[in-house]
């Protein structure tokens, strides 16, 4: 039984929230691969943008 | 292996008993009738959005609107203030509902929903840019507090003390709270508007006439990315997820996790206001204002409010970066958790918790650390910070929208049409703008 000096915890039942649906992991499809395709490209040319910099002395 | 068993049982129960507890105190006060009761319940479900906008206007944050309103006055950064309080709204509000549906932080959706390769990429990202902006913050403390004669090195020990005892003292209802007080401080920033009676006029008019100081320029454009760019952190969208899910915060409740994050907002442009009007009018048009460091703005408020205004101001810089430093340590702390599959709650004390709190405690002792380092390269950090979130932001804005929009895990709550174009236009917006920032940083020639 729990109790506490501030809250009587046992006079309302505490509300459980609602169960988690199971995080399963996904196969990109459609919009979703060409999304991720895009954001590797954007990655890859960021790279490409910081060891340039770093390469002209960034400031 | 059975006293394991054991020490977890007892971790479960802790945690079970602390959330009853708040569990209970809502029903109780969501039972009630009354506008008292309903404040009350206002005031016991906000917290994670308040403490998220208010811990952006970090001490980075106070520094470049300061040095903003000292270089271009108040002309077009106001109208620009409000509409980035808009974005960084409608952008928070999804993390709110993703929070509060899957009960999950933003790192175990990307790790489970998309794997390990991309959960890495955004935990090494978002780890390495928490260490590097508690360096700002570190730093913010450390110039805040020699206004009042306090050496570095104490400066930053008290930082580190003050992030520790509230993050391994208090539970997570009293650790917000606390957090909820420290961040109140960031509002110093509007009395002290008040005291250097801006044209209030001008104020106005910034909106119906919306120019350029100076024109528009390479400069200008470097200052409007730096804004606009950094109006939403990585780190904001894996504290208020993780927030909203350690405060066990549940669908119903998301109706006032969007008015916790609207008077957040709120706050966030109400104190970057303070701070470009604040400048705007007390330094703009000075010989060298475009090129004002923190100390001579500290300066320079001293000299125009006295002692009390300049106090204020460097209260002000060492309250964004204790607030900043609270959240930015437990940000860490959450993410490595929920990557790891560690017990990850505020509600852990320490002795069973100090797996989940050590990652956290650890990035701000290094920040401290490097902060102390004589000549180290803090604007060379401060750069690689700007990089690093500009490469990441776009990764994390994109998870977040496949995210809300993944029936799978959000059923009914997913986006609504109105709220998908509003969320792709500000996704795209911020895409351009950090990528043309981060592109500044590294190549500044080639704008």
């Amino acid at each position: 039984m729990m109790t506490t000096n501030r809250t009587d915890i046992t006079v309302i039942p505490p509300v459980e929230p609602e169960a988690s649906p199971k995080l399963v992991k996904i196969v990109p499809k459609g919009s979703i691969r060409l999304a991720f395709w895009g954001l590797r490209i954007y990655i890859v040319l960021m790279i490409i943008a910081v060891i340039i910099g770093f390469s002209h002395g960034i400031h | 292996m059975l006293k394991r068993n054991l020490a977890a049982t007892a971790q479960i129960l802790d945690d079970a008993e602390l959330r009853a507890e708040d569990q209970a105190r809502i029903t109780r006060l969501r039972e009630s009738s009354g506008w008292a009761k309903k404040i009350l319940l206002l005031f016991a479900l906000v917290g994670p959005g308040i403490l998220v906008m208010i811990a952006d206007n970090d001490a980075g944050g106070v520094i470049t609107y300061a040095q903003t309103g000292a270089a271009y006055g108040i002309g077009f950064f106001i109208p620009a203030i409000v509409i980035g309080g808009f974005i960084a709204y409608a952008v928070q509000e999804m993390t709110v509902r993703l929070g509060a549906v899957t009960h999950r932080g933003h790192a175990e959706m990307i790790w489970g929903r998309y794997g390990a390769f991309w959960g890495w990429f955004s935990l090494i990202d978002l780890v390495v840019a928490n260490v590097l902006t508690l360096i700002t913050e570190f730093i913010g403390i450390t110039v805040g507090m020699s206004v009042f004669g306090v050496p570095p090195l104490f400066s930053a020990l008290g930082g580190i003390l003050v992030d520790t005892l509230i993050l391994l003292v208090l539970r997570y209802r009293a650790w917000e709270r606390v957090s909820l007080w420290i961040a109140l401080g960031n509002l110093v920033f509007i009395p002290l508007v008040l005291m250097v009676h801006p044209h209030w006029g001008e104020v106005v008019s910034a909106f119906s006439h919306w120019t350029i100081p100076g024109g528009f320029g390479p400069v200008f454009l470097f200052v409007v990315l730096a804004n606009f760019g950094t109006t939403i952190a990585p780190w904001m969208l894996f504290f208020q997820q993780s927030s909203v899910v350690d405060k066990g915060l549940t669908v119903s409740d998301v109706r006032h996790g969007q008015i916790d994050t609207a008077i957040g907002s709120f706050a966030m442009v109400a104190v970057a206001l303070a701070l470009v009007v604040l400048t705007g009018t007390l330094a703009f048009g000075h010989s060298g204002s475009s090129s004002y460091n923190i100390q001579h703005i500290i300066a320079l408020v001293g000299q125009r409010l006295g002692a009390t205004g300049q106090d204020l101001f460097a209260l002000g810089l060492v309250e964004a970066g204790t607030i900043a430093a609270i959240a930015l340590t437990a940000s860490t702390s959450w993410a490595m958790g929920e990557a790891f599959g560690w017990p990850k709650s505020i509600n852990l004390p320490w002795y069973r918790g100090w797996k989940f709190y050590l990652p956290g405690l650890l990035s701000a002792v290094v920040a401290a650390i490097v902060v102390l380092i004589p000549n180290a390269p803090l604007g060379f950090l401060n750069l690689t910070v700007q990089v690093i979130a500009s490469i990441f932001m776009p990764a994390a804005l994109m998870f977040l929208l496949l995210l809300l929009n993944d029936r799978t895990i959000m059923g009914i709550h997913v986006n609504r049409p109105w709220q998908n174009l509003t969320a792709y236009s500000i996704v795209g917006l911020l895409v351009i703008l950090n990528g043309l920032y981060g592109l500044s940083v590294m190549l500044p020639k080639l704008l």
